[in-house]
């Protein structure tokens, strides 16, 4: 495609996680001239790979050396400590440039809507995240550490996680980039058992097998299921005998290796992890402390594929006095555009946002998991982007037309107010001091916690 | 930890895994695809979206497959990156079937 007697495509991209980067470089890869400015709230990029992927999976976190080329392609301009909504606003944005695409992602949880979700032992999966990755927005919270168990709510690879950070020896987790402040308070924690909910059964457990089978390997842990959740129903037998269900199918094999570990794992040192099935949150009790929570037994209806988990009036208590909800996540809302309530995401349509009467808003498109809601690994965001992009290449004749001025204008804008901006060469220079922190300890890095702290090192 | 491409990949070569790579790990040989370990995170994006399974992390991968892992190693090296998708191998339809998809 070709818009040399066109002007270039201006180009603003909000939210420096993966997808914002994948959308650029669908963009550079597309061929058309164009100018692309990513713009961040913090002062440093990369979003969940920097926030979300657990500190002790560093080699994922090495995906952030691909979107750094991305970065530093000419076209490519990184303005960090930039937040749209405040320092500029989505009106002004739009005298600048051509496109502007909200790769914003999902910052904050879902929640359960029940009775005593609000009490202070019940954590938010992003709050706990945020925290021991240390995100300047989590580090004022505290965690109760002095239970003996945890309970975690949700089958997916953040519950996993979390787990696997409350369990893993705090040796072992000294060698990852949990800040030092945390690592302090994770040394003292007692949590010797934790249980990991589900609404579901095993064959619709969304962990992905890597993460299942690892939970298995840490040192000083046994992880059980009971053997009742691996006698499987007609229609859940169907699910698993699927050609194409390969996941439920490799999960499977590890799910029957951590039954056989069901009746040894009680009266060991070893700490206890055991995937529970089949269980409903109903209420969370106590009085300003989490003390249990109760459970509905749930069982299935309708037909394989489309089986629904329905409560039974059978309840399970759970003494504990620690919980995590892992049950997904939604977007931040941005003044007149609209949030899709239940999927958490800002309305669109086909990656075009639209308005809340359902109407196209020109200009304005989105990728990644604000876009499609929080599923998928990193990877899946980049074809999400591809995707994204094709919609923009196709509506692009009727941009380019007339000329917009991208980070010049926005920059001089910026200026104007006053507002310290990071470029990509000042993350560069916090990046390194990070690294060098880092390495005393023995340590990836040590992370700045607040944006105070970035800001004074450049 | 390596993550693999196998020989169901052979004259099926449907590309669907490439876009999906969030550091574009995979090299283009004639007949199939490999993928270059030392560029691979492990992230598993690629694994669900082959339609002939051909993909494995080497946690699961079946003994017979083992030779795999030093094949993969080895032709990643000399091939060309491919980062986006192509048209499968000529036939590709009629392999995937015969293979059980």
């Amino acid at each position: 495609m070709n818009n040399s007697k066109n002007h270039p495509l201006q180009v603003a991209i909000i939210g420096s996680g993966p997808s914002g980067f994948y959308v650029a470089e669908a963009l550079l890869n597309s061929g058309i001239s164009t100018e692309i400015t990513i713009l961040e709230k913090l002062p440093c990029p990369y979003g969940l790979i920097r926030y979300g992927v657990a500190p002790d999976h560093q080699k994922l976190k090495g995906v952030s050396q691909t979107l750094d080329v991305i970065a530093e392609h000419p076209s490519v301009t990184y303005l960090g400590n930039v937040e749209v909504g405040k320092d500029i606003q989505i009106n002004e944005l739009m005298q600048f440039y051509h496109i502007l695409v909200f790769t914003t992602g999902m910052p904050k949880s879902s929640q359960l809507g029940i009775e005593g979700e609000s009490l202070i032992d019940v954590h938010p999966s992003s709050n706990f995240i945020g925290w021991y990755n240390g995100h300047p927005d989590h580090q004022s919270l505290s965690f109760d550490f002095n239970n003996d168990s945890a309970v975690i709510i949700g089958h997916g690879n953040v519950a996993i996680d979390i787990c696997r950070v409350l369990a893993k020896p705090i040796d072992e987790l000294r060698k990852s980039d949990i800040p030092e402040q945390a690592l302090d308070l994770l040394s003292q924690s007692k949590i010797n058992h934790i249980n990991l909910v589900g609404r579901r059964g095993p064959i619709q457990a969304k962990f992905t097998t890597k993460e299942l089978h690892e939970l298995g390997k840490l040192e000083n842990c046994n992880v059980a299921i009971h053997p009742k959740h691996l006698k499987l129903g007609k229609q859940c037998q169907q699910e698993l005998d699927e050609v194409s269900n390969l996941i439920a199918k490799k999960n499977h094999r590890v799910f029957e290796s951590y039954s056989s570990n069901f009746s040894t794992s009680t009266g060991t040192d070893k700490k206890k992890i055991t995937i529970d099935f089949m269980l409903n949150p109903k209420t969370f009790q106590g009085d300003k402390n989490l003390q249990s929570i109760v459970f509905e037994k749930t069982r299935f209806e309708g037909p394989a594929f489309k089986q629904v988990a329905i409560p039974s009036d059978d309840l399970v208590v759970m003494s504990s006095g620690l919980a995590f909800t892992c049950v997904g996540f939604k977007g931040s809302p941005f003044a007149g555009l609209t949030l899709d309530n239940k999927k958490g995401t800002l309305s669109n349509k086909n990656s075009r946002l639209i308005n809340e009467h359902g109407e196209i808003v020109p200009g304005m498109y989105t990728a990644g998991w604000v876009k499609r809601g929080p599923n998928g690994v990193i990877g899946t965001n980049r074809e999400c982007a591809q995707d994204s992009v094709n919609q923009i290449l196709e509506d692009m004749p009727k941009y380019v037309e007339k000329p917009a001025y991208g980070n010049k204008s926005l920059i001089e804008h910026l200026q104007a107010k006053n507002i310290q901006f990071v470029t990509f060469n000042d993350w560069k220079v916090i990046d390194a001091v990070e690294k060098e922190q880092g390495q005393k300890l023995g340590k990836p890095r040590e992370k700045f916690t607040s944006v105070s702290s970035m800001l004074a090192c450049i | 930890m390596a993550t693999l491409v196998t020989d169901n990949c052979q004259r099926c070569r449907f590309t669907e895994c490439v876009t999906a790579c969030p550091v574009s790990a995979f090299r283009a040989g004639e007949e199939m695809l490999f993928i270059d370990p030392d560029t691979c995170v492990d992230c598993g994006a690629c694994i669900p979206k082959c339609p002939v399974q051909a993909i494995y992390e080497d946690l699961d991968l079946p003994e017979h497959l083992n030779e795999w892992i030093e094949i993969n190693e080895r032709r990643s090296k000399i091939m060309p990156k491919i980062t986006n998708k192509e048209p499968p191998y000529v036939g590709a339809d009629d392999r995937k079937a015969s293979l059980g998809f």
